[in-house]
């Protein structure tokens, strides 16, 4: 059973020796002007929080927050449909529509994104190309297969009787039987935060 | 973007070691939004 765990550990030998290096690299010296590097320096590390290096960062910051944000908020009525149809067709059409962005290499796709967001095929009303606007749809556009996926997996596995459950206390809010519909909700229903998290990592 | 720079320091300038920290600074922030994330997500605030 232990010799099944062989291959995992020779993978995540290589992935910590590549972390090791790229550490490693990150304490030496830099000489100006050289391929060669010099002593042990922290000065590279303390040199990543510079001022002209935090508008880079921030940047980096905002962009993945926005993307996780509009990603979840485009992804999910498509994994809801893809989770819940009752068809057949639909659920294939639905899956055959978010997996084909895999198919296609990341270069045609970001080339075919510069033709659409740049005014040879729209006319933008304002600037896309080269700007964040248009580094937010791409990123938009890379993340929600994965979003989709992950998310209708984590909704296929909740049984939709609890929803209409859930429904039916929304309905009874006013009554007197509302407090213990709500605990029994809660003991119940997976809050949206779990389904939100699994797909935003 | 981190990667903008990552990319400036290592094949621009050829100041690798920078690049080399700019990584490891993207990989802990990574790692820290996802412990942050986690601990929302399990109802336990950091």
């Amino acid at each position: 059973m232990k010799l099944l765990l062989l291959p995992a550990l020779v993978v995540l030998a290589v992935f910590a020796a590549a972390l090791a290096a790229l550490f490693r690299w990150s304490l030496l010296e830099f000489v100006p002007g050289s391929l060669q590097t010099g002593g042990l320096t922290l000065a590279n590390l303390r040199g990543v929080l510079a001022p002209q290096y935090l508008g880079a960062i921030r940047d980096t910051v905002v962009l993945s927050a926005l993307t996780t944000v509009l990603t979840l908020v485009a992804a999910y009525p498509v994994a809801y449909a893809l989770a819940r149809t009752p068809s057949r067709r639909v659920r294939s059409a639905i899956l055959v529509l978010t997996l084909a962005p895999f198919f296609t290499g990341a270069i045609v796709r970001t080339y075919a994104w510069v033709l659409v967001l740049g005014n040879t095929v729209l006319a933008w009303p304002v600037p896309m190309l080269f700007t964040e606007r248009g580094v937010l749809v791409g990123l938009v556009h890379f993340s929600m297969p994965t979003m989709i996926l992950v998310l209708a997996a984590a909704l296929s596995h909740i049984d939709p009787v609890y929803e209409r459950a859930r429904s039916r206390c929304r309905c009874r809010a006013s009554s007197p039987a509302a407090s213990s519909c709500s605990r029994g909700r809660s003991r119940r229903f997976p809050p949206p935060s779990c389904w939100a998290a699994a797909g935003s990592r | 973007m981190i990667a903008n720079v990552v990319k400036d320091l290592g094949l621009d300038s050829f100041n690798w070691p920078g690049a080399a920290a700019f990584a490891m600074l993207a990989l802990a922030l990574t790692l820290a939004l996802l412990t942050a994330l986690g601990r929302l997500a399990a109802g336990r605030p950091s």
